[in-house]
This record gives structure tokens, C-alpha cells and sequence, in this order.
């Protein structure tokens, strides 16, 4: 069980599974799953150092507490993925050396409510197009997805 | 020359921008009809639109579904149902496009970038590709999908950039990327993978 967040950079404990906040795409509805877009590290993302794709620890975070945060409309869905399966996605091709994808925490400086669950998964800025890709494509096949508005209201925590 | 337009395609998609190829019916050319069968769907060419036309599925379209020809076999009402469906599915990813565009999920020029290569895929099956399913990404981007079961297929089109494809064999765990760009050396690697979403295999 997860009390509180971690220091920058230290490992999300295995066990937790996290949110990444997604736009439904065209087909949703028929299939039910999230888009390799979704995994995609947005400009501000690539610029962290290391760069890191931005979730939130389940357990310190509601779905409906990430999406205030974020403040973007479009992102209706939550897409939830089990952090030890997250640690050993392996890309097609897997280049000698390549680090495997990490969950760590990254506090934010936020106030609002569910703010203290933001963590980040880290490997997905590889040299090579074709890893990054690999790893999205994966990501994507592992995430279980949920519309936000089906998650309750966000607590008072 | 009438032009019949399904309800989803609004008055912003006018034949001459050229993105109408899967989504108008135009009547027939004379000189064109007069070589096709009216019981078989026929494509012709309209100045720079092509297009699939089923002279069966216009009373379909209008709604004048009492006005279906005497004599249209049960495979031809199929395929005359298939044909309307997959039209409504191109007019679905025309209308999410522009949707994305007015709502600045995407940009511009993704948006542009998008539509031209849809036509240039659809064109280059004879309007036989799955359309894909459509999804925006964090920076005004746009990355196209097609899933079949074991087979995944993206194409991803940034602003600036030409669009890059990337193929998955999830039960091989091949791999490949390459430009998604008619005039590119990699254009027939694309068409060649892209095979694998035709729609007769469905």
C-alpha cells in the first residue's frame, strides 16, 4: 500500500498501477482501446531531464483529480497501466543496452487535490524512432482504459 | 452536373479541394456509364476526384430505400450495403478530422496532411483499405491506426514533418519504420504492409 509519494526520481513501488490521462480517438467506441498516441512524450515532456511521460499513482490519484489537474477537456479517458508490467516491456527491436521503461515519482508544484500521486515513465525518449514506437505500440496493448466520467467524483483527499 | 452529397459531408468539403474522394457521389459521365454496367458498382474519374460510385446505393443515401432496383440480387444488396457502410466510415473520419482541426487538437496542416494521404492510400487499393481509426496526440499531431489481429500499423503525421509509418507483427515482433510519403523511396514498403487491412480479408 502506498502511504505517500516518493522523492523525485525513486522508483514507484511494484504493485501500484498508475493513470495516463487520454483523448478518445475516432473508433473508441468500437474497440475500447487507447491510442499508441497516447504514450506519445509531448514537447514539454521531451525537455525534462530525464525526459518523462506524466502519470499519476492510482492510489494517490483519481482519474477525475488527474484530469483537473491537467485542465484539458479533451481527455476523457483514463488509461491504467500495472507498473511491474509496465518495467518489463522489452521494444521490437531491442538494441543491445536499451534501458527498459521505469515508473518514478515527479512531485509538481500543484495544490489541488491528487496532485501528490504525479509520476513519470521514463525510457521512451530511446535514439531510435523505431523503439520509441515499439514501446508506445506496447504501452498501449497493456493499458486497461476507463472513461473518466464512469470513475466517481474525486475524493476530498 | 447534379452532385449528390451524403449528409455527413458538409458544404466545407467542396470537389475542388479534392478530399471528397471517398466521401461524394457524382452522377456518371455519359460516355463513362455507357461502358459500365448499371447493376455493378463502376469508379470513374471526375477531373481530379475519383470516385467509387454504387448506382445502386442513391436511393439508399436519399433515403429512398422503396426505390431499390427489382433486380438486385442478394450479393449486390450486400455488397451495396458494404459499400455504403465503408462510405459512411470515410465520411466519419473526414468529419473527426475536421472536428480535431475546429477544436485545435490538430493542427492545420496535419489536418490537410491526413486527408491527402488517406486519398493517396485509398486511391493507390482502389478504394479496397480499411479506414483507419484516428487519434490526436499531445502537440497538434495525428497518428493513423489500423489493427487486424495480429497485425498493427500506424502513421504518424506531425506539423513540419514528413509523416513516418510504423508496422508491428505482434506474433513476430517484426518491426519496421519508414517515410509515409508518396514521392518517398519507402512509399511502396508502406503500400506493401498495408496490404494486410484490405477490405475483403475482413
Amino acid at each position: 500500500m502506498i502511504t505517500g509519494p516518493g522523492a523525485d526520481g525513486e522508483p514507484v513501488p511494484g504493485g501500484a498501477r498508475v493513470i495516463r490521462l487520454a483523448q478518445r480517438s475516432k473508433d473508441f467506441d468500437e474497440h475500447g482501446r487507447v491510442s499508441a498516441n497516447t504514450f506519445r512524450l509531448s514537447s514539454e515532456e521531451q525537455r525534462q531531464k530525464p525526459a518523462r511521460l506524466s502519470v499519476f499513482v492510482e492510489e494517490l490519484t483519481t482519474p477525475k483529480q488527474a484530469a483537473e489537474i491537467l485542465g484539458r477537456s479533451q481527455y476523457t479517458l483514463a488509461a491504467l497501466l500495472e507498473v511491474d508490467r509496465v518495467r518489463i516491456i522489452r521494444p521490437d527491436p531491442d538494441p543491445p543496452g536499451t534501458p527498459g521503461l521505469d515508473v518514478h515519482w515527479h512531485p509538481i508544484n500543484n495544490n489541488r487535490p491528487g496532485a501528490a500521486g504525479h509520476a513519470g515513465i521514463t525510457g521512451l525518449d530511446h535514439r531510435e524512432k523505431i523503439v520509441q514506437r515499439s514501446f508506445r505500440a506496447k504501452l498501449a496493448d497493456l493499458a486497461t482504459v476507463v472513461p473518466i466520467e464512469q470513475c466517481g467524483a474525486p475524493s476530498a483527499a | 452536373m447534379s452532385e449528390v452529397v451524403p449528409d455527413s459531408c458538409s458544404s466545407t468539403c467542396s470537389p475542388d479541394e479534392g478530399l471528397l474522394a471517398d466521401m461524394c457521389l457524382r452522377e456518371p459521365q455519359p460516355d463513362t456509364a455507357a461502358s459500365v454496367s448499371a447493376d455493378v458498382p463502376y469508379v470513374f474519374q471526375a477531373g481530379s476526384l475519383r470516385t467509387v460510385a454504387l448506382w445502386h446505393s442513391w436511393p439508399l443515401l436519399l433515403g429512398e430505400s422503396a426505390n431499390e432496383p427489382k433486380d438486385t440480387t442478394y450479393e449486390q444488396e450486400a455488397a451495396t450495403k458494404q459499400q455504403l457502410e465503408y462510405l459512411g466510415r470515410v465520411a466519419g473520419l473526414m468529419r473527426y478530422l475536421r472536428e480535431a482541426e475546429a477544436g485545435r487538437l490538430v493542427a492545420t496542416s496535419v489536418a490537410t496532411a491526413a486527408r491527402r494521404i488517406w486519398t493517396a492510400l485509398s486511391g493507390a487499393f482502389d478504394h479496397q483499405l480499411s479506414v483507419p481509426d484516428a487519434c490526436p496526440g499531445p502537440d497538434g499531431d495525428l497518428l493513423y491506426t489500423w489493427d487486424r489481429g495480429h497485425h498493427h500499423f500506424e502513421l504518424e503525421i506531425e506539423p513540419g514533418a514528413v509523416p513516418t509509418a510504423f508496422s508491428w507483427n505482434r506474433k513476430t515482433g517484426e518491426t519496421w519504420v519508414g517515410d509515409a510519403e508518396e514521392s518517398s523511396a519507402d512509399w511502396e514498403e508502406v503500400l506493401s504492409r498495408l496490404r494486410a487491412f484490405l477490405r475483403q480479408q475482413q
